[in-house]
């Protein structure tokens, strides 16, 4: 009786082993398993057989996968063939792989801009255990959020907290007013200077080039300088050991950093010790204008901290904050460039929606650069059907012919993405242009945008490949050699749906566009309450405000300068925040918005007073007295605050009223005017008299000739204060900057729905081309019987003009929604009405009209007898 | 020379391809290979060496009969290459050759 090895043993083995050795191994294996039963036992045999499996099978699976010699030839003739369809083709290939370059480069540039705005601040070695302080309070009247806390925060921490490693202090002093350093004659207005505690290298990584990370400073009065600074102040020379004058002060440098790195959200060209400040002698838990950073020993502990910030807060202000709610929270140093909700950050900050809005329009585009190449390879199908035929008589699997044309997919793929490369290394600039990031070409070739890419690269291969690939590879042979094969009506619905799918993703961006940009205008064209056009803004100091008079009475003697006044803020963005006393209508002080201005602002910014008096020299004086409890302070306040009040104008006049310890009476209402951004809604602000907190000078003048009215101001300027430069900026520019974010999108917007609807309208042009040449015939016959050129005209056009109306209906309504959700963040906004919607779609149409009608045209002026000759 | 070197294994089953003459196959191979060596070896071993010396040329195969035993699959039968053949031949040139150069006082020749 033959003995047979067990069941499993065998089947297995003709699973892994390949076809031409089955004979040879299957039956050694037998015989084998005969003999040693014969020999021993069936158990020894089965144990014997069971070895020879196991180590038979890495060699046979592995000569499994060695290929009939002839697939090689096989892979090549598939290469050939390819490169003869796109040779052959070569205006439909060239759409195919422009299309997709052009969308392969926009994924790039979006995804190395999003890989950029995703790296900010981790190139800190303890990015992940540093955290910001941040404030946020709460009245009944208003409420606010800041990054700056008090001088006693740190010290206390690290003195008590065990939860905190270590931290450091930040001091922007150009929140107030830049500062003007000075080396020997050169000399310059600086904005980005900072103070910081000599644990500064502690905490961040940046990185030093001269001098000792832990000395540097600690020393009062001592300065480190960036790479740039350092360039632009000593040229060659070693900067470290000098002396620079800083507002008049000597500083010392005692160190040089490499330049910020792009990615940091705190950018500063000189850091200068903490220590140099007088606020740094003592520990207070008031004027908070200071940035606190901590390092955690752990990074779960946030939370805890937070509650003993709270706590020490409680402690040591207790029963003197009153009715105001305080809240802190530590924000990880990480999210602060894109998930800060604080209004004024050091450096204006983006946003994350913006980086999902923007990814998500790099993915549009790229799903209508696929679907072109869908729509094409499927549409040329019925050219490509006898070859399949023939493969499949031949004897080609369905799975390989599958294979085939997938390699054509990748192929075109890898050529598109090598022409995208290039694309992107043309236009990187114009990109930095728009985006304002200063990226080079290794930025894109570094770890993560390149393993974006090739992610990018294998998906676009498959998922516009797969449908041509699957749809191609089923026809049945006989029936496509036989001649009687039709294109499938199934497949030209597939198409009208994937064209309808382009437009309508076309149509949304421009209807997105157009909102935005409508947005930008209606905040430019808002009425803000003041005149924003021909004002000059020039910060000051000590020395200046002391000659304000003097500059004053000689600037307004020149004939073209209107109007003259200083004040604290520029009214484009009030920050400051009091604490408002108004007794017998409040209990509690209520929280306030203030600015200090000289008498003459309301009339140089063009402010409407509605109820009351304007302040006046008789106002300064009370306001200035030597003696600080004889001072009597006159305000005017804004209409927002005598609603929130709900005190009648009438009675408000001679309202007396306390301003942090400051006695007065209104005297004058306001009408109301947008003094922080559009996304805000007006609160209660005061208006007052104090010389002390002027920071800027504004400077109303008549535009005529405007280059002769600057240099006058500026000789004017050096012949009162030559120690101060002579830099300004035009007040509008300053408003429009607080809106760059917006702009930014609405340039991105604008950008890539052109190169959408570029793209969209390729992929429609070869679609469009490719149907009037399947329709040659049909239209020499209907010329022949007497159609007109119009008719013909319309009947190749009617099906697209159909189409882009489809999609019009289905991305309308949707983008409308998605619009709206976008403007509801604003608290002054638009509508998006009908007008996008109705351009978005006559513009698709009109788009889409050129671009069929140089076919049809061409169609329906063709002689019948060029088509009908043959056959 | 890489490729045409010759493990001891490999050497063994090759003489025993050419000791069998016509009837080389798998199992033979075995079964001869442990009758002389009395060493246990698993039919795998045996495959993987001939497959080895088939393709480094030693070796050429032939289709041959099909037993009831084997499941009616036909056995593959081996037979040496004159290039497997002169193979041998070096190694047992090398070998004598060494041999020959042993000095007496390791080994004596009378011995041998």
């Amino acid at each position: 009786m033959n003995q047979l090895p067990p069941n499993w043993i065998s089947k297995v083995l003709g699973r892994i082993c390949p076809a031409h050795m089955c004979d040879e191994i299957e039956g050694d294996l037998f015989e084998y398993y005969a003999e040693l039963c014969e020999k021993k036992n069936r158990r020894y045999a089965n144990r014997k057989a069971f070895v020879f499996l196991i180590l038979s099978a890495p060699g046979l699976i592995v000569k499994r996968k060695y290929h009939p010699p002839n697939s090689i030839d096989m892979l090549k003739n598939y290469l050939l063939i390819a490169i003869r369809n796109i040779r052959r083709q070569l205006g439909y290939s060239t759409i195919n792989v422009v299309g997709l370059a052009i969308g392969l480069a926009c994924c790039i540039f979006i995804g190395v801009y999003v890989v950029q705005e995703l790296s900010f601040d981790k190139f800190h070695k303890q990015a992940e255990a540093i955290f910001r302080v941040n404030i946020s309070y709460e009245t009944a009247g208003a409420s606010g959020k800041s990054y700056t806390t008090p001088t006693a925060l740190l010290p206390s921490l690290r003195r008590d907290n065990s939860k905190v490693a270590t931290g450091v202090r930040v001091f922007n002093v150009s929140m107030f007013s830049p500062v003007v350093v000075q080396k020997e004659n050169t000399k310059y207005q600086e904005e980005r200077f900072l103070y910081a505690d000599s644990s500064f290298f502690d905490v961040f990584s940046f990185e030093m080039l001269a001098g000792d990370p832990a000395k540097a400073l600690a020393a009062p009065r001592s300065v480190i300088l960036t790479a740039s600074s350092a360039k632009k102040y000593f040229n060659d020379e070693d900067p470290l050991g000098q002396v620079i004058k800083v507002d008049g002060d000597d500083y010392s440098i005692t160190g040089v950093l490499s330049d910020v790195p792009d990615n940091s959200h705190m950018k500063f060209d000189f850091l200068a010790s903490f220590s140099s400040l007088r606020a740094s002698q003592r520990e207070t838990w008031w004027s908070a204008n200071y940035a606190t950073y901590l390092v955690l020993t752990d990074p779960d502990l946030a939370k805890e901290v937070e509650s003993d910030i709270h706590d020490l807060y409680v402690k040591n202000l207790g029963d003197q904050l009153g009715d105001v709610k305080m809240g802190f929270d530590l924000m990880p140093l990480t999210d602060i460039h894109l998930r800060s909700d604080i209004p004024s950050e050091m450096q204006p900050q983006s946003d994350i929606r913006y980086i999902y809005i923007i990814s998500a329009v790099g993915l549009l585009i790229l799903i209508i650069a696929c679907i072109n190449y869908m729509n094409l390879a499927t549409a040329r199908s019925a050219e490509r059907a006898r070859e399949v035929g023939m493969r499949k008589v031949l004897g080609a699997l369905r799975k390989q012919v599958f294979y085939q044309f997938m390699g054509e997919s990748i192929i075109i793929t890898t050529l598109s993405l090598i022409i995208a490369m290039v694309m992107v290394s043309i236009f990187l600039g114009p990109f930095n242009h728009l985006t304002g990031k200063q990226l080079v070409f290794q930025d894109i070739l570094s770890g993560p945008v390149i393993i974006g890419l090739l992610i990018i690269a294998v998906f676009v291969s498959f998922f516009a490949g797969a449908y041509p690939a699957i749809s191609l590879s089923s026809y049945a042979p006989g029936q496509v050699l036989k001649g009687s094969f039709k294109r499938s009506v199934q497949g030209s619905w597939m198409r009208k749906v994937l064209v309808g799918v382009q437009f309508s993703i076309s149509i949304f961006l421009i209807i997105g566009t157009l909102v935005i940009y409508k947005q930008l205008q209606f905040m430019r064209n808002k009425k803000l309450g003041y005149t924003t056009e021909n004002v000059l803004i020039l910060p000051t100091d000590n020395v200046v405000n002391q000659n304000f008079d003097r500059i004053k009475t000689q600037l307004e003697r020149m004939e073209d300068v209107v109007s003259v006044s200083s004040a604290s803020e520029s009214p484009t963005d009030i920050g400051g925040g009091y604490a408002l006393s108004v007794p017998g209508y409040v209990d509690e002080p209520m929280n306030v918005q203030a600015i200090t201005v000289e008498k003459d602002f309301i009339e140089t910014m063009n402010m409407e007073m509605l109820f009351g008096r304007d302040l006046t020299d008789a106002d300064h004086k009370q306001a200035t007295l030597e003696e600080s409890s004889d001072r009597r302070f006159s305000f005017i306040v804004n209409q927002e605050l005598t609603k929130t009040l709900m005190i009648a104008p009438e009675d408000i006049i001679g309202q007396q009223v306390n301003l942090n310890g400051r006695q007065g009476e209104i005297v004058g209402i306001l009408n109301d005017f947008h003094f922080t951004s559009l996304h805000r809604k007006i609160g209660p602000l005061l208006l007052f008299i104090e010389p002390r907190q002027f920071n800027k000078i504004f400077i109303r003048i008549q535009p005529d000739d405007l280059q002769k009215t600057l240099l006058s101001i500026e000789d004017l300027w050096k012949q009162i204060v030559p120690d101060r430069p002579f830099v300004f900026d035009f007040m509008d520019d300053e408003y429009n900057a607080m809106y760059r974010n917006e702009m930014r999108l609405n340039q991105v917007f604008i950008t890539f729905s052109i190169l959408a609807i570029l793209i969209a309208c390729l992929g429609l042009f070869g679609l469009v081309s490719f149907s009037v040449e399947q329709r040659a015939k049909e239209i020499g016959v209907r010329k022949v019987l007497g159609a007109s050129v119009a008719s013909l005209f319309f009947l190749v056009s009617r099906d697209f003009s159909r189409l882009v109306l489809i999609s019009f209906l289905v991305a309308g309504p949707l983008s409308y929604w998605l619009m709206t959700q976008w403007l509801n963040d604003f608290e002054y906004r638009t509508s998006v009405g009908f007008l996008p919607l109705v351009v978005a779609v006559s513009c698709a149409i009109v788009v889409a009209f050129l671009t069929v009608s140089y076919q049809s045209l061409k169609a329906a002026n063709m002689n019948p007898a060029e088509t009908l000759r043959s056959e | 020379m890489k490729g045409t070197y010759l493990g001891e294994f490999e050497e063994v089953v090759l003489l025993t391809v050419m000791v069998l003459k016509n009837e080389a196959y798998g199992n033979a191979v075995l079964k001869e290979i442990e009758i002389r060596t009395t060493r246990k070896i698993n039919l795998s071993a045996v495959h993987s060496a001939l497959h080895r010396l088939e393709k480094k040329g030693f070796l050429k195969s032939y289709k041959g009969e099909a037993t009831a035993i084997r499941g009616g699959k036909r056995k593959k039968l081996y037979d040496i290459t004159p290039f497997g053949i002169k193979a041998l031949q070096d190694i047992r040139q090398l070998r004598e050759g060494l041999w020959a150069s042993v000095p007496a006082i390791i080994l004596d020749k009378s011995d041998l």
